[in-house]
């Protein structure tokens, strides 16, 4: 009807860049990493070197990955606050197997990849049989997670990783870091879970209104189950492809996840409160973080100052979540007047009772 | 006699003139009058939906009115909110509960004003011996120090009566101060209004309960259609009979159904002696096929939490029910829905039917991803066809199926909320107050296609505190009084016989 024609017409006069920039999704994250990337290939000219772009692919390939794990639960209407503390335990389990118990490679990854849905299924039945919020119950999982971690390596990493898995990180494609591929293969999968298959649709739908959900039939148990799953195994994921990188399998690996898995998915436009995702969002969200500490070295800032930055982003990311919340109620507002004023004018005519 | 001198035009404390009121969709008050006195008890009646609730916010400063004037002690006033109301000595006691369950009984009465002294130390002992007074005049025999959590509904309703005392308040405001209290606590609550007006104090007393108002009350006036049915009168001049066509009045604008003769040959749904977690007194019915059952009641008369229980959304306790004769233990939604086939047009669209940042499309195909899917995998384009089926078939206005039905008004919500049970497949349909906050005109597409649905064989349970809607719908009447089914009654689809028929009945149980 002519009503809604109008508020979309309404919308559609905003200026172009703004619309663009309030459009939920990953727009302002791209546009900022394009930015941020001219500033530096102007500031610095070794920013666009060969020998740095794989360096940055390197470290976007398990980025990326801890965003996803994040970015599945909130969408989901949770959180993970044990994301880390599942990449820590998965990397000394793939390295333990390996160097202690001999496991060829192929195997103890798989092992690994085991170890992180079954860390994910355990955060995922307590949340449902606790009825308790996924942070208290992931934080303290987190804390089961690095204890067990650090118990039984004592803190000690395992340097003597077989040849054939530590080469998984140096594998080039054309130049370009193998490990990356793999990573999008991810990115493609995942988008995929949540556009076009039944389970996916659910978990958002869940994230979206999880009564509402609930009312429709939508398994909720099962769905919050599977997501932690999901975000159990990208942990692992990520933490293996770090390991394989690094070339050593470190108790540590992890334990500066926290702040960018949220961090990246939120400035792709993710929302915090569930029900929307952006797979290419939170890609961009983890290349603007690996910018951001790639650039300050480069600018031969103290790497200390990382944190520093990377908060600021978030707030900025944040800022644009809150103008585009804003503006929709705007948008909502003028919908309503719109639709009130039909109802009136239709009383006028119809009812004796108003006259 | 209400008869006006000039001397006592003086002591009239609220003089609102022609108050209107409009929210999306509704016109919840349309040029509403209202006087009232020092020493005054003045009762507030009308039907679920009559604008009482509105007026009450607009006088307590949580609405502002579009139009009309309001008078407060002689002066016309603009209220900036409830703060700025309260320190006009208007004192409000809102239907549901305002507590900080974490507060001891002594805070909770002075909340007001310990809201108001943020920098200055709060003094326990002190605030213990301010409540103390105001405790007292509601006959509230505990200590100040006591937490109000593990207080009964009675006496939480005591501590915030004390609460609207201690602004020093000149009127008081009760919006159904009996709703969730028994009947000898009603008494204590008599002596206490009593009490008050002989110190002056205008009451304004909103409530269903026409035995109270004789009891309690000295004026009354009557809301229907956000409109005065009349001037104010004095309860002493009016009974029972008078006050019923009063809130009912006419139905006015409404095209009456013909009466049909439904396909109703056999039981679909039967309940016998159900209990459940939320709704613990033994219900007992049958639905009929392709009957409309219409539970009426007042808001909160347990219908919904019925309802929740027999879909598996909340917990049975006792009882059994059965579908198409097969005993049916429901465990989950997602149970009714797919193997009894039985669907929730919940009361709450927003919160508790659709999600909203997700688009038309996805909103109707909710209860059929199910079935769309192969080996997990979506038929997109299964799932479009549906949606533009049932958009057409239900007239959903929407710039685009991929609209986010956040931006939908509300009729065209509803509409979604139906759409997805439609597409289900749903052979028993619950529908909980399915046109609250929709305009007129998609009100009676919403009664044409929940007439159809019926025609086609679907049977209904027609949720509905609008009286005009139970007797435009239903084929038979459930009446639920406080979590009960007190009557049951064939519709004649007589608008004036059936709606005081089903009043008299409510008021007297």
């Amino acid at each position: 009807m002519s009503a809604e024609k109008n508020t979309v017409g309404n919308a559609k006069h905003q200026g172009a860049v703004g619309k663009t920039l309030l459009a939920r999704g990953p727009n302002s994250a791209i546009m900022a990493a394009l930015l941020l990337s001219v500033l530096l290939s102007i500031a610095t000219p070794r920013f666009l070197s060969i020998e740095n772009i794989h360096v940055l692919s390197y470290g976007i390939a398990d980025l990326a990955l801890v965003a996803f794990a994040q970015m599945v639960v909130l969408a989901a209407g949770g959180m993970n606050a044990s994301i880390g503390a599942i990449g820590g335990l998965v990397t000394v389990a793939v390295g333990g197997l390996m160097e202690g118990l001999g496991v060829p490679p192929v195997l103890a990854i798989i092992g690994g990849l085991l170890l992180g849905v079954g860390c994910g299924v355990l955060n995922g039945v307590l949340i449902v049989r606790m009825r308790l919020s996924p942070f208290i119950i992931t934080l303290a999982t987190a804390s089961i997670f690095t204890g067990l971690n650090l118990g039984l390596t004592s803190g000690q990493p395992y340097y003597h990783l077989p040849d054939s898995f530590r080469s998984l990180g140096a594998w080039n494609v054309a130049g370009v870091p193998g490990l990356l591929f793999v990573t999008l293969l991810y990115a493609v999968a995942l988008a995929f879970l949540f556009r076009s298959t039944g389970i996916g649709r659910q978990i958002l739908a869940m994230g979206g209104n999880s009564r509402a959900a609930e009312l429709a039939g939508v398994p909720i148990e099962r769905c919050l189950i599977v997501v932690n799953a999901l975000s159990g195994f990208l942990a692992a994921s990520a933490a293996i492809i770090l390991t394989a990188r690094i070339g050593a399998a470190q108790p540590s690996v992890g334990e500066d996840w926290l702040l960018s898995s949220f961090a990246a998915p939120i400035i792709g436009g993710t929302s915090l409160a569930g029900g929307y995702l952006s797979v290419p969002g939170a890609f961009v969200g983890a290349l603007l973080l690996t910018l951001v500490s790639n650039g300050l070295i480069h600018l031969q800032i103290d790497v200390f100052w990382t944190a520093f930055f990377s908060g600021l982003i978030i707030l900025a990311a944040g800022g644009v979540d809150r103008i585009r919340a804003l503006n929709s109620e705007r948008l909502d507002r003028e919908q309503r007047r719109h639709a009130l004023a039909r109802p009136v004018a239709s009383l006028g005519q119809g009812t004796p009772t108003k006259a | 006699m209400i008869h006006e001198t000039p001397s006592d035009r003086t002591d009239i404390l609220l003089e609102l003139g022609n108050i209107s009121k409009s929210f999306p969709g509704v016109q919840a008050l349309d040029g509403v009058s209202l006087k009232l006195r020092a020493g005054e008890v003045q009762a507030l009646l009308g039907e679920n939906g009559a604008g009482k609730s509105t007026l009450i916010k607009i006088v307590a400063g949580v609405y502002h009115q579009d139009e009309g004037t309001y008078k407060l002690y002689g002066d016309e006033v603009t209220l900036s909110g409830p703060r700025d109301a309260s320190s006009r000595g208007i004192g409000v006691v809102h239907q549901e509960r305002n507590m900080v369950p974490t507060f001891t009984v002594g805070e909770n009465v002075l909340l007001n004003s310990i809201v108001g002294r943020s920098l200055q130390h709060v003094d326990r002992r002190r605030i213990n011996s301010e409540a103390q007074p105001y405790m007292d005049m509601v006959g509230l025999g505990i200590a100040p120090s006591h937490d109000v959590e593990g207080l009964s509904p009675a006496q939480k309703q005591l501590v915030e009566i004390a609460r609207a005392l201690a602004t020093n308040s000149r009127i008081v405001l009760l919006d159904e101060p009996t709703a969730s209290i028994a009947s000898h606590e009603v008494a204590i609550l008599q002596g206490i209004i009593r009490h008050l007006r002989d110190q002056g104090v205008a009451i304004l007393y909103v409530t269903h309960k026409l035995e109270e108002v004789f009891e309690t009350c000295d004026t009354v006036t009557v809301l229907r259609d956000g409109r005065n049915t009349g001037p104010k009168v004095a309860v002493r001049t009016t009974d029972t009979d008078k006050l019923v066509i009063q809130m009912i009045g006419r139905s006015q604008f409404d095209r009456p159904f013909r009466q049909r003769d439904a396909i109703r040959d056999k039981p679909v749904l039967e309940a016998d002696r159900f209990v459940s977690e939320f709704s613990p007194f033994p219900c007992t019915f049958s639905l009929l096929r392709g009957e409309i059952l219409g539970w009426y009641g007042l808001v909160g008369s347990g219908r919904t939490e019925l309802a929740r229980a027999i879909i598996g959304a909340d917990v049975a306790r006792e009882g059994s029910t059965h579908v198409n004769g097969e005993v049916a233990r429901i465990h989950s939604v997602a149970e009714a829905l797919h193997h009894w086939r039985i669907g929730y047009v919940s009361e709450n669209r927003q919160e508790d039917g659709l999600v909203l940042i997700h688009s038309v499309t996805r909103n109707i195909a909710i209860t059929i991803w199910r079935r769309l899917q192969r080996l997990g995998l979506l038929d997109g384009k299964a799932e479009l066809q549906t949606a533009k089926h049932y958009q057409d078939a239900l007239g959903i206005r929407t710039p685009s199926l991929r609209q986010e039905v956040v931006h939908l008004s509300g009729g065209n919500q509803q509409k979604v909320s139906v759409a997805k049970w439609l597409a289900s497949k749903c052979e028993i349909l619950i529908i909980d107050e399915p046109t609250v906050g929709i305009d007129v005109g998609t009100r009676d597409e919403i009664h044409s296609l929940v007439r159809e649905l019926a025609e086609s064989g679907v049977s209904i349970i027609l949720i509905s505190s609008d009286m005009r809607e139970m007797v435009r719908l239903a084929d038979r009447i459930l009446i639920f009084v406080r979590g009960q089914i007190v009557d049951e009654m064939p519709n004649s689809g007589d608008y004036t016989s059936m709606s005081q028929q089903i009043m008299r009945r409510l008021v007297v149980a």
